[in-house]
């Protein structure tokens, strides 16, 4: 059984980001990135089941991009067994579905039963990844999934709905899954065994050269949120304060009475 | 009555001859009885021989169960944890690679201080964690975050690098910042994460410039250059990190012109005095700099730094012995003629001062580790001490190394003793001494 995991670069918000000249992009001057958060849960559930024994094998697989290679040292110093980094030659950012269509090529030479993803990326908070891949792959698809165990031939998963809701769904394989939550924190990455690797390990890359143009949404204006309301700050006494916060809730009409 | 001693031992340990000729005495039965090595021999030395042949670890072998350790541990005192304790554990086969234990040592070396066989738990404890962290073993979180941040940040809080100095704006006073005027300065006032970032570390920091500046010293900081030192990292188990570190700042003093470095905490002292040395020579760096914690190097201008403490601080002061200047360099007088230099101020000792001080619970990556090892005493360490300190009686509580401020002034305020005790660097307390006001 061998796992991919699809992961990918998003700006550090660490440091402030700005609007490009253009208006239709981010400042990509100066900015670092990091790996999707919502990817690292994708990997660390690949990795688990791999440590128990439901797979065999876990590679991970990005397109290439700034800082892509760290992220797949990393991944690599978590346990991966395989790193590849996928060539393609645009600017960013590139579009989801444009992402879908140079990876579901990619993947034709990378053998594969199973195939995560981050449920959705801080980026473009698309979260249409991992559908648009089992399109393209013509695999079937999960979102939102919190759990994952593998039967034969089957991957039995739970799948997170709206207030807590939760169903276990059973799937096919090969199948592609965008994974909310994994059943335990991302692992730490030890230093040493990342600069380790960088000397060592060596990046695979496949190259996507041919691929019709996928239909993409454009970015036609980036902006600011601009703040409409502000906070209200309720001072005075510890008793004046309790009577604000009383009556504030009263007027939510989450409180009753006068208790 | 003789002893049934098949009811104590198990027959077949029992070694016994019908005749033993020893030295030409011939001995008899129950003359020559020996028995068979006891049961603590059969103790799974496993996880001992695995602790003791890790680099570092080997000194645990050493222990010879005296207990004088636990007593003096301040992490036995609120909590259930010692050296013996930990010896006995991986005697017993416990698991100490995954076990919560692995964690609870701040590193504060009382227990060295009182062992008799010299067994170190300051080089046994990273060694142990190096090799959990190696093996994938899992970090608590909140250290794990710390990691993370330091090596993508430089700092534990997940600060941007680019604000290192912000601090240096509200100084009030000029503040050479070496990357952007690259001139040769007498002294490299190395800063540190806290005193740059934490909002009361900030106020030591600016406390600092200013006196130095009133001192006509002449000194540079490294601003967006200067990064963690990595001393607590490589003592919570993180060497590679530690060795990142120690590289890039190594690099970076070397781009500089200075006489000597000052630094702000023990920790970063015992980097650059003792780690930093070692790590350059074992992989071909230069380092041959002066360092100095700012207590010693403030105490030994002392003639010109006295007549400038004007105003007259009537308060009732405890001194908190940092374990990293204190037990680890031997330094107890440099911050204590500091404090007796101010006029007005009167000195009081905890019970536990000097080589017995307490330890704040910062140290060894405890800084860090805050929720965690709560879960494991009763009451904080820094909590512990707090109430020592209100215990003789001081008003301020007066400290020189930047973990402690936070880890206290929250002390006071979780034992329900805000407004009771207040807590300094002794920087601060220097400041409002020289410039009146409250430093804070």
């Amino acid at each position: 059984m061998n796992l991919v995991v699809v992961v990918r670069e998003v700006p550090d918000i660490q440091e402030e980001l700005e609007v490009a000249a253009d208006g239709k992009d981010i400042d990509r001057t100066f900015i670092s990135f990091v790996m999707n958060e919502f990817d690292e849960q994708a990997l660390e559930e690949a990795l688990v089941l791999k440590e128990e024994g439901q797979a065999d094998s876990v590679l991970v697989a990005a397109l290439d991009g700034e800082g892509v290679d760290d992220i797949l040292y990393t991944a690599l110093a978590k346990g991966a067994d395989e790193a590849v980094k996928v060539i393609h030659g645009l600017e960013p950012p590139i579009p989801t579905r444009v992402r879908a269509a140079l990876l579901a090529a990619a993947l034709k030479s990378i053998p594969h039963d199973l195939i995560f993803t981050g449920v959705q990326s801080a980026e473009d908070w698309d979260g249409q990844l991992a559908p648009l891949l089992g399109a393209a792959l013509d695999y079937p698809w999960v979102e939102v999934v919190t759990a994952v165990r593998l039967e034969d031939g089957l991957a039995v998963v739970e799948k997170e709905f709206k207030g807590g809701l939760r169903a276990e769904l059973e799937v096919r394989l090969p199948a592609v899954l965008g994974i909310q939550a994994a059943t335990k924190p991302p692992r730490y990455a030890p230093v040493s065994r990342i600069r380790q690797l960088m000397r060592t390990a060596t990046l695979k890359t496949v190259e996507v050269n041919e691929m019709s143009p996928a239909p993409a949404a454009k970015i036609r204006r980036l902006s600011r949120p601009v703040a409409s309301r502000s906070a209200e700050f309720i001072e005075g006494s510890l008793d004046e304060v309790v009577e604000g916060l009383l009556s504030v809730f009263r007027n939510a009409g989450v409180l009753r009475g006068e208790g | 009555m003789p002893t049934d001693w098949s009811k104590k031992v198990e027959k077949e340990r029992v070694l016994e001859k019908e005749v033993a000729v020893v030295e030409g005495v011939e001995l008899r039965g129950m003359w020559n009885r020996m028995f068979e090595q006891r049961v603590i021999w059969d103790y799974e030395t496993g996880i001992l021989d695995q602790i003791t042949s890790l680099p570092g670890g080997e000194s645990l072998g050493y222990c010879y169960q005296c207990g004088k350790c636990v007593g003096v541990c301040p992490v036995d005192i609120v909590g259930n944890y010692g050296p013996r304790k930990i010896y006995r554990k991986a005697q017993l086969g416990t698991d100490l690679f995954s076990d919560p234990d692995l964690w609870l040592c701040t590193t504060c070396m009382n227990c060295l201080r009182v062992c008799p066989k010299e067994v170190n738990m300051v080089e046994i404890m990273p060694a142990m964690r190096a090799f959990a962290i190696n093996s994938g073993r899992p970090v608590p979180p909140e250290l794990q975050k710390a990691f993370e941040n330091i090596a993508r940040y430089g700092n534990p809080m997940g600060e941007s690098p680019r604000r290192r100095a912000d601090w240096v704006k509200t100084a009030g006073v000029p503040v050479t910042v070496l990357p952007q005027s690259r001139r040769p300065v007498d002294v490299l006032l190395y800063v540190g994460s806290y005193p740059s970032y934490h909002p009361r570390g900030q106020d030591a920091a600016r406390a600092m410039v200013r006196v130095l500046d009133r001192l006509g010293v002449d000194f540079g900081i490294l601003g967006p250059e200067e990064k963690e030192d990595g001393d607590s990292v490589r003592m919570a188990g993180e060497r590679g990190l530690f060795e990142m570190l120690a590289e890039d700042n190594i690099r970076t003093f070397a781009r500089y012109q200075f006489e000597r470095i000052v630094v702000f905490g023990p920790h970063e002292y015992n980097a650059f005095v003792r780690a930093y040395p070692r790590f350059a020579a074992e992989n071909g760096f230069d380092w041959s700099y002066q360092v100095l914690h700012y207590t010693q190097f403030l105490a030994s201008m002392l003639d010109r730094l006295q007549p400038l403490l004007v105003r007259p601080l009537e308060y009732t002061v405890t001194f908190h012995d940092p374990c990293y200047l204190g037990r680890h360099h031997n330094e107890y007088e440099a911050p204590r003629r500091l404090l007796r230099a101010i006029p007005g101020l009167k000195m009081v000792e905890m019970f536990r001062c000097r080589e017995n001080g307490y330890c704040c619970g910062g140290g060894g990556g405890g800084m860090w580790l805050d929720s965690f090892t709560s879960g494991y005493t009763r009451r904080r360490l820094s909590e512990q001490r707090v109430l020592e300190a209100i215990e003789v009686g001081a008003e301020v509580l007066a400290v020189c190394c930047p973990y402690e401020v936070s880890r206290f002034e929250d002390a006071v305020k979780s034992t329900g003793n805000d407004g009771r005790l207040v807590v300094r660097d002794i920087i601060e307390l220097i400041a409002e001494s020289m410039f009146g006001g409250d430093t804070k």
